[in-house]
């Protein structure tokens, strides 16, 4: 069986002949198919050996926002501040105690998650921004969610 | 003569295609293990951080009496060779609303940084330390 099939594939390539097709055109289009294999095989091993992706550092800037958030409430000064819509002071604040290269978004929402307000520093991107967890606070008897959104 | 030209062409073709395959398999396969290496030291620089923020809690005249650790053999062993910075800071509002800085804290030598880990904790005095830790290994 096998014999037979290696005598046909030895027909078909001496059918070949270089008048009716060139035995170079032939290597080129060999040359081509291994290329083909070979992009196959980069492809696949790229997808192998990289690894499983790991959870972005920083989506400990989060966290970072949520504790500023806090920081903030505990001394009175969200609140004052929201009530005042005083952002400039307000951003003053939390670009101070940011680390250089971190950009930063705060913004109110009504309990309906409408945006109320918003400010963001010059060097603020949506890219790669993680937001702290939402927080609430009471403006006048009335609810407004914070959210405080760090990116670097 | 023809069939020499072709034969010529694939090869040089066939050559390339493998020296662009190398290449970029070459290169994925240091991509992988630089984000491998990325890895393991976010997680030191992190379990660095929170070993600092659990040895000092949120009591003020400990993060005050505090001096940073700058080797990474004091928190966890194997250390693999890491080098760390790290730099604190202590936050307050004082009067009229205006931030203050109470302390600035650092240690290490200035590092090509690897990794790092930024954290935050909120003292009795209700003030805030942010403590950032930068790994290289």
């Amino acid at each position: 069986m096998l014999h037979k099939w290696m005598r046909r594939r030895a027909d078909l390539y001496l059918a070949r002949s270089p008048r009716r097709m060139g035995a170079g055109v032939a290597l080129i289009f060999d040359c081509i198919l291994a290329c083909a294999i070979l992009a196959v095989g980069l492809a696949l091993s790229t997808i192998l050996i990289n690894p499983v992706q790991q959870p972005s550092h920083n989506q400990a800037l989060g966290e970072y926002a949520t504790e500023i958030l806090s920081f903030l409430d505990e001394n009175g000064m969200l609140q004052d501040l929201a009530q005042k819509k005083d952002l400039q002071s307000l951003g003053n604040i939390i670009e101070g105690v940011l680390p250089s290269g971190v950009g930063f978004c705060i913004c109110a929402y009504s309990p309906d998650w409408v945006l109320v307000w918003s400010f963001c520093s010059p060097g603020f991107g949506w890219r790669d921004a993680f937001a702290s967890q939402p927080y609430l606070v009471s403006i006048n008897g009335s609810p407004l969610i914070i959210s405080l959104v760090l990116s670097e | 003569m023809d069939q020499a030209l072709e034969a010529t062409a694939a090869f040089a073709i066939f050559i390339m295609a493998l020296t662009v395959a190398q290449y970029s398999f070459v290169a994925s396969c240091a991509s992988a293990i630089n984000q491998i290496d990325e890895s393991s030291a976010e997680c030191i620089a992190d379990v660095v951080a929170s070993a600092i923020i659990q040895m000092n809690g949120n009591s003020s005249e400990k993060w005050w009496s505090w001096s940073p650790q700058t080797e990474v053999g004091e928190f966890l062993e194997p250390a693999f060779g890491a080098r760390m910075t790290i730099k604190a800071a202590c936050y307050r509002i004082g009067e009229g609303n205006t931030l203050e800085t109470s302390w600035v804290k650092g240690g290490g030598a200035p590092v090509a940084t690897h990794a790092r880990c930024l954290k935050a904790i909120i003292l009795d005095d209700r003030s805030l330390v942010r403590i950032e830790v930068y790994v290289y290994r």
